[in-house]
C-alpha cells in the first residue's frame, strides 16, 4: 500500500518546495494586506473587506500567544473515523469512540507540551477539554514535542451546532487535516463548503482517506487517484492526499512523520496565517476587478480647463469689469477735463462696490459683495470638476473612477466661499496710480487757470467798458485778441488733452482688467489645487496603496 | 371524473404559471423559491399528473440515499443479478436504471412519468450506452424477479459533490410514489439525507428505509439510535430493515440480507389494494405539498414586485428631482445672471452711465422700442446665452441624477446585482445634443407663442411691425425673471430687466394675455425638461422593466392554489405493508398499519 501512496503523491516534497516562509515576510505581508484593506474600505464591496480585517485581527491575536506551538486539526464528517485516529496518533483512548452518530461533540485536544503554555492558546481557539502528553523523558512523543492536535466535531451532521464549532475552529488552527472516508470522500459538503474555501491553504492542509482496509487494494489506488482528482478541482493541488487505516494503522507512520515535519519547521501558524493572507488579498483583487493600468498624470488641459471653469463661477468676468471700470473712474477723476469733471465723482467705484479689497483689511476676513454665482457659472465647474476626475483616474478600477469622482463634484459643489475668499485674496482693487496722472491732472488746471486768465482779462475788459472807460486794445495774436485766445484755447486745448488722457487711462484701464482676471485665475487655482486637485490625487493614492499592499500580501 | 377534470386543470395551470415563473431580483428566499419552483412544475410534469391519470400504473420505487451507501449493491442484490454499476468511486450512479417486471414495459416506455428523461433500454446494462456519461436519461431494465406492479428505480447520490446528480437524485424522489431510502451505519446522522426525509414526512409520502453496511457488532445500537431519530421527525411507522455490514458475492450481498426487503416488495406487489392506497396517500400528500410549498412562492413573487417597487423609485427620484431643480432655477430668476444678463443689456442698449443716471422708465422703454425696430445688437445673442447656459445646467442636473441613481442602485443588493457589472454613472454622449436641441424647441416654441397670439388679435399689425424675435426674446427673460430673487449688484438691473421685459411686452399685448403667455412658456419649458429627464432615467427603469416583474402574478398563483385545494379528494389513506420478518424484530405490528391505513395519525 505505501508504494501504491508514492506513486500516487507525486507532490510528496510540497513542503519543501514552498521557499521557507520567516515572521519577517509574514509582517511584510501583513502590512500589504492591512495596507490594501486602508485602500479598499469604503470603496469595494463590504464582504471581501470585513473577510480580510478578520484576517489581520485572527493573525495578531495568533500571533500573540504561543508562536512556538503548531496547532493541527482533524476535520471531517461523521463517522470518517477521525477520534479513531486521534486516539491511534496520541496511542490510548483519549477520545471516546462509538458507532452512533455522531460521537465528537466538543473539541479536545492533546497537547505535546504543557497546559500553562499552551492555555492562552486553547482558550482562544475555545477547546475546553485536552489530553497532555507524556514528557519527553518518557520517550514517548519526543518527534512531535510543541503539537497541540484538536479532534473537532463533524460538520455534516444533523447538529448544526458541530457545524459552527468546525467553522469556527478551522479558521484558527495552523494546519488541518481532513478525514474522508471511503463512502463519504465525494460528499458535496466537505469539498464545497470547506475544501475550495480554503483553496490558497494547500501548504497546510492534508487530505486523508482514512479506513481504506475496507478497500481491495485496487479499489483503494482507484479511489485515492479520484480523491486525488477531487482535491485537485477544489484547487488543492498542492495538498497531501494520503490512504489510511486509523484501524490496522496503516499509513499511520507517514501521518506520524507530515506532523513531525509540522511541528520540527516551527512556521505552520505563519505558513497559514500567509495562506489566510493571499486568499484575503485574492479575495480584493476578484471584488476590485483591476486591470493594474497605470494611472497617467492629468493632462494639462484638463487641469486649465477646471481652473477657468472655476474662475468664471468666482465671478472673474465681473471682477474684470469691475476693476476696468475702477480704473477708468479714477483715471478720468485724475486726468479728465475739469468744467466736467465733477460728473464723475457722482458714480460709485464699481471695485467698491463689490467691496473687492478694502484698504487696511485683512483679506482673509473679506466676504466680497459679489453676486453668489449663477447656475450656468456653477454648472460648469461641476463639469469641469466631473471631467477633471474623470482624466484623472482613467484606467483605475470603476470602484475608483466613482470615488474620485464623487470627491471631485463634493468639493466643487461645497466650493463657493472658498473661491470668494479667493478672490478677496486677488488684490485686484487698487492698482498703482501712474505717475503720469497727475502730471495730467496738473496740465489740466494749468489750461484752466489760463482760460480763467483769459476770462478775467475779458471780464476786466468788460467792467472797463461799463464803467465807460476806454479799456486799451488788448494785444491780439493772428488777428484774434489775446485774452480771448487765453480763454478758448485754456479750454479747447485742455479739452483735446482730456481726451488723449482718457485713451491712454482706457489703456491703462484694460492691461489692470487683464492683471486682475490673471490674479483672480491664479487664486483660484491654488484654491482648486488645495480643494480639487489634491483630494483627487489622495484618493487616486489610495488605488497604489491598495495595489502596492495586495502585490505584498500575495508575497510578489 | 369530472373531480379529477378539475383537478388536472389545477394543476396544469399551476405548472404553467410555475414553469413562467422568474424572480430575476435579490430578495429574501428569491434563490430558494426559484427551486421550489422549479422543483415542484418538475414535480406536477413527472410525478403528480401522470399519477393522476393512471393510478393503476405500477408504483414506481425510487432507491434512494447518499453517496457510498450502497444503492446499486441493494438494487442488483434485489434483482439477483447486476443491472446497475455500483463501484468504489463516488459518484456512482451517473445514470438512472428503472428496472421493471417484463409485463410493465409498456407503463413505462413511453414518456407517461419523467417526461424529461429519454429512455433508453440498452441489451447490456452494465456496460450502459456509449456517451451516455454525458447524456440525462432513465435505462429501463425489464426482469421477472422484480414483482409485477412494482418498479425500482436506482437513483443518484442526493449529497453528491457533482450538482447535476444532486439534481437529478431531486427529481427522481420528487416522482417517486415509495421511498426506499438508503442510509449506513456512518451517515444515518448526516444532515442531508435528513434533511430530505422531513421533506417526504412533510408531504406524508410512503418511506421505507434501509440501513446499510452496520458492522455486526453495531447492529442493535445503531438500530435503536436510529429508531429513536425516525420517532422524533414523525417517522416511526416507517419500515426499517438493516443490513449488516458483509463481504460481497460476485457484487451482490447475501441472499438473506436483502431477504425481508423483497418478500416485502413482493407482498406490496402483489395486493393491488394496498398498492393502490399506497399510490394514493403519496399522491394527495404531494397535492397538499404543492399548495404549502407553492404559498411562500407567492410570497417572494411579491417581494420582487416591491423591491422592483424600491429600485424604480430610487432611479427616478434623482431624475425627478433634477426637473424640479430646473424648474426653480427657472423661476428665481437666477439663470439670468451672468451671460445672459450680458447679453441683454447689450440688447436694450443700457450703458454704466445710463444706468447710474436713470432717468425713468419711458426713456428706457423708448430705448428697446428702438431696439425692437431691429437695430444694433441682434436678440439671437441673447438667445444663444440663454440656450448654451439651459443646456449646460440640465446637463450637470443630468450628470447628478445619473450618478445618484447608479449609487442607490449600487446600495441595494438587488440592484447591484441588475447593474451586472455595469457602470451607469457616466452621461451618455447623446444627452449634449438632446439638451441643446431641447433648449431651441423651446425657444421656438416661445415665438410660435407670440406669432399666434399677434395673429388671434387685432394688435397684430402692431405686434409685426416690432420684431417677433426681440418679442419672444422678452418674454423669455420674462419667464426666467418673473419672480426676481437675484441679488447684490444685480438686483436692480435684473429685477429692473424682467419689469422691462413685461412693460414692454405689455406695450404690444395685453396684461393678461403677457401673463397666460408667461405661464403657457414655463409650462412648456417644465414639460420638456421632465420627458428629457424621464426619458434618461429610462437607462435605469428599463432594465427593471425587462425583467417583466407582474405585480399580478402572485395573485393569480393564489389563485391557481386555491383551486387545486379545492379540487382536492382527500385520499382514505394507504399505508405500508408491515416488516413481518426483518433482519431486525422491530416490526410495527400489523394492526398499526391498518390503522394508518383508515387514515389514522
Amino acid at each position: 500500500m505505501s508504494k501504491v501512496l508514492g506513486r500516487l503523491d507525486p507532490r510528496q516534497p510540497a513542503r519543501e518546495r514552498g521557499a521557507r516562509l520567516t515572521a519577517a515576510d509574514l509582517d511584510a505581508r501583513c502590512a500589504g494586506l492591512s495596507g490594501a484593506v486602508a485602500g479598499a474600505r469604503g470603496r469595494l464591496p463590504e464582504g471581501p473587506v470585513r473577510a480580510a480585517e478578520g484576517v489581520l485581527a485572527r493573525a495578531s491575536e495568533r500571533r500573540a500567544l504561543a508562536a512556538d506551538l503548531s496547532v493541527v486539526a482533524l476535520a471531517g464528517a461523521t463517522g470518517a473515523g477521525k477520534s479513531t485516529l486521534f486516539n491511534a496518533l496520541v496511542g490510548q483512548e483519549v477520545a471516546r469512540v462509538a458507532v452512533t452518530r455522531p460521537t465528537t461533540a466538543e473539541p479536545l485536544a492533546a497537547l505535546w507540551t504543557s497546559p500553562a503554555h499552551a492555555g492562552g492558546l486553547l482558550e482562544w481557539l475555545g477547546v475546553p477539554r485536552w489530553h497532555v502528553m507524556p514528557g519527553p523523558q518518557d520517550g514517548a512523543g519526543d518527534d512531535l514535542d510543541g503539537l497541540v492536535l484538536l479532534d473537532l466535531p463533524d460538520h455534516d451532521s444533523t447538529q448544526l451546532d458541530h457545524r459552527a464549532q468546525v467553522d469556527h475552529l478551522v479558521q484558527r488552527v495552523d494546519a488541518m487535516v481532513w478525514v474522508l472516508d471511503p463512502q463519504k470522500y465525494a460528499d458535496a459538503v466537505v469539498h464545497d463548503a470547506y475544501l475550495r474555501r480554503f483553496a490558497t491553504h494547500a501548504d497546510v492542509t492534508v487530505v486523508l482517506l482514512n479506513q481504506v482496509d475496507q478497500l481491495a487494494p485496487a479499489d483503494a489506488e482507484a479511489c485515492l487517484a479520484h480523491l486525488r482528482s477531487l482535491v485537485d478541482a477544489d484547487g488543492l493541488g498542492r495538498a497531501q492526499v494520503l490512504g489510511v487505516s486509523a484501524r490496522t494503522g496503516q499509513g499511520l507512520a507517514e501521518v506520524r512523520a507530515l506532523l513531525g515535519q509540522v511541528v520540527r519547521s516551527r512556521a505552520a501558524s505563519l505558513q497559514r496565517i500567509a495562506a489566510d493572507v493571499v486568499g484575503a488579498a485574492a479575495g480584493l483583487q476578484d471584488a476590485a476587478q483591476d486591470a493594474g493600468t497605470t494611472i497617467r498624470p492629468v493632462p494639462e488641459a484638463s487641469a486649465r480647463e477646471l481652473n477657468e471653469a472655476l474662475a468664471d463661477a468666482a465671478g472673474v468676468a465681473l471682477v474684470e469689469q469691475a476693476v476696468g471700470g475702477s480704473v477708468r473712474l479714477r483715471g478720468v477723476r485724475a486726468t479728465g477735463w475739469l468744467p466736467t469733471r465733477w460728473l464723475h465723482h457722482l458714480r460709485r467705484d464699481p471695485a467698491a462696490r463689490l467691496r473687492l479689497g478694502r484698504a487696511g483689511v485683512d483679506p482673509a476676513l473679506v466676504r466680497t459683495s459679489l453676486p453668489s454665482a449663477s447656475p450656468v457659472a456653477l454648472a460648469r465647474a461641476t463639469q469641469a470638476a466631473r471631467d477633471y476626475a474623470a482624466a484623472a483616474s482613467a484606467g483605475a478600477p470603476d470602484a475608483w473612477v466613482r470615488s474620485t469622482r464623487v470627491v471631485a463634484v463634493d468639493a466643487a459643489d461645497a466650493l463657493g466661499p472658498d473661491l470668494d475668499a479667493a478672490v478677496a485674496r486677488a488684490e485686484v482693487a487698487h492698482p498703482r496710480t501712474p505717475r503720469w496722472w497727475s502730471l495730467a491732472g496738473a496740465v489740466q488746471w494749468l489750461f484752466l487757470g489760463v482760460a480763467a486768465l483769459g476770462a478775467l482779462w475779458l471780464l476786466g475788459l468788460v467792467a472797463l467798458r461799463a464803467l465807460a472807460l476806454a479799456p486799451p486794445e488788448p494785444p491780439t495774436v493772428g488777428g484774434l485778441p489775446v485774452p480771448t485766445v487765453l480763454l478758448l484755447g485754456g479750454l479747447l486745448v485742455g479739452l483735446v488733452l482730456a481726451m488723449l488722457a482718457g485713451l491712454a487711462v482706457r489703456g491703462t484701464a484694460n492691461r489692470a482688467a487683464r492683471r486682475a482676471r490673471a490674479r483672480v485665475i491664479d487664486q483660484v487655482a491654488q484654491v482648486a489645487q488645495a480643494r480639487i486637485v489634491e483630494p483627487v490625487s489622495v484618493e487616486l493614492g489610495t488605488l497604489a496603496e491598495f495595489r502596492v499592499g495586495i502585490a505584498a500580501a500575495r508575497g510578489q | 371524473m369530472a373531480g379529477r377534470a378539475e383537478l388536472e386543470g389545477a394543476l396544469e395551470s399551476l405548472r404553467t404559471q410555475l414553469a413562467a415563473l422568474r424572480l430575476p431580483l435579490v430578495a429574501r428566499d428569491a434563490a430558494e423559491s426559484r427551486a421550489t419552483a422549479a422543483r415542484a412544475s418538475a414535480q406536477i410534469a413527472d410525478y403528480v399528473l401522470p399519477r393522476l391519470r393512471s393510478l393503476e400504473a405500477p408504483l414506481l420505487t425510487v432507491v434512494g440515499g447518499s453517496t457510498g451507501s450502497g444503492k446499486s449493491t441493494v438494487v442488483n442484490s434485489l434483482v439477483g443479478r447486476t443491472v446497475t454499476r455500483p463501484g468504489v468511486l463516488r459518484p456512482t450512479t451517473r445514470h438512472p436504471v428503472l428496472v421493471h417486471h417484463p409485463d410493465d414495459l409498456a407503463w413505462f416506455a413511453d414518456d407517461r412519468v419523467l417526461p424529461g428523461l429519454p429512455r433508453i433500454t440498452g441489451a447490456d446494462p452494465a456496460a450502459g450506452p456509449p456517451g451516455a456519461e454525458d447524456v440525462l436519461g432513465l435505462q429501463l431494465v425489464a426482469d421477472d424477479r422484480v414483482p409485477a406492479g412494482l418498479a425500482l428505480l436506482d437513483a443518484p447520490d442526493i449529497d453528491s459533490v457533482a450538482r447535476a446528480n444532486r439534481e437529478l437524485a431531486a427529481m427522481l424522489m420528487a416522482a417517486a410514489d415509495l421511498w426506499l431510502f438508503l442510509t449506513t451505519a456512518a451517515r444515518y446522522s448526516d444532515a442531508v439525507p435528513w434533511a430530505a426525509l422531513r421533506g417526504a414526512a412533510a408531504r406524508d409520502a410512503a418511506v421505507a428505509l434501509v440501513l446499510n453496511r452496520v458492522p455486526a457488532e453495531a447492529v442493535g445500537q445503531v438500530t435503536s439510535h436510529l429508531r429513536s431519530l425516525l420517532a422524533a421527525e414523525a417517522l416511526a411507522d416507517a419500515p426499517l430493515f438493516v443490513i449488516a455490514e458483509a463481504p460481497l458475492h460476485d457484487g451482490l450481498l447475501a441472499h438473506q440480507a436483502v431477504g425481508p426487503i423483497r418478500r416485502w416488495l413482493d407482498e406490496l406487489g402483489g395486493d393491488a389494494d394496498a398498492r393502490a392506497a399506497v399510490a394514493r396517500r403519496t399522491l394527495d400528500g404531494a397535492i397538499a405539498n404543492l399548495a404549502v410549498e407553492v404559498l411562500p412562492v407567492a410570497d417572494a413573487m411579491d417581494r420582487q414586485v416591491l423591491a422592483a417597487a424600491r429600485l424604480r423609485e430610487a432611479a427616478s427620484k434623482p431624475f425627478a428631482q433634477a426637473a424640479a431643480r430646473l424648474d426653480e432655477l427657472s423661476e428665481d430668476g437666477s439663470m439670468l445672471r451672468g451671460e445672459v444678463l450680458a447679453r441683454w443689456q447689450e440688447f436694450v442698449g443700457a450703458s454704466e452711465l445710463f444706468r447710474t443716471l436713470e432717468t425713468g422708465m419711458a426713456r428706457l422703454r423708448d430705448r428697446v422700442t428702438r431696439a425692437l425696430r431691429g437695430e444694433p445688437v441682434a436678440p439671437t445673442a441673447v438667445a444663444e446665452a440663454l440656450e448654451s447656459g439651459l443646456a449646460r445646467v440640465l446637463l450637470d442636473e443630468l450628470a447628478g441624477a445619473y450618478e445618484q441613481a447608479d449609487a442607490a442602485w449600487r446600495d441595494d443588493p438587488a440592484g447591484l446585482e441588475l447593474l451586472d457589472g455595469a457602470d451607469l454613472s457616466p452621461v451618455p454622449e447623446r444627452a449634449r445634443g438632446e439638451a441643446e436641441s431641447l433648449v431651441r424647441a423651446w425657444q421656438a416654441d416661445v415665438l410660435e407663442l407670440v406669432r399666434s397670439e399677434g395673429a388671434d388679435r387685432r394688435t397684430s399689425a402692431r405686434a409685426l411691425a416690432y420684431s417677433v424675435n426681440g418679442a419672444g426674446l422678452a418674454l423669455m427673460v420674462l419667464v426666467f425673471g418673473a419672480t426676481g430673487g437675484i441679488t447684490g449688484a444685480e438686483v436692480g438691473i435684473a429685477g429692473g430687466t424682467a419689469v422691462l421685459a413685461q412693460k414692454l411686452l405689455e406695450a404690444v399685448f395685453s396684461e393678461d394675455a403677457v401673463r397666460r403667455m408667461a405661464t403657457t412658456a414655463r409650462e412648456r419649458l417644465h414639460d420638456r425638461v421632465a420627458g428629457f429627464t424621464s426619458d434618461h432615467a429610462r437607462t435605469f427603469t428599463d432594465r427593471l422593466e425587462a425583467l417583466g416583474i407582474d405585480p399580478a402574478a402572485s395573485h393569480d398563483l393564489r389563485v391557481a392554489v386555491a383551486h387545486l385545494l379545492g379540487a382536492r379528494e382527500p385520499a382514505a389513506g394507504g399505508g405500508l405493508p408491515a416488516v413481518r420478518v426483518g433482519a431486525v424484530p422491530v416490526a410495527p405490528a400489523r394492526r398499526r398499519w391498518r390503522e394508518w391505513l383508515r387514515g389514522g395519525a
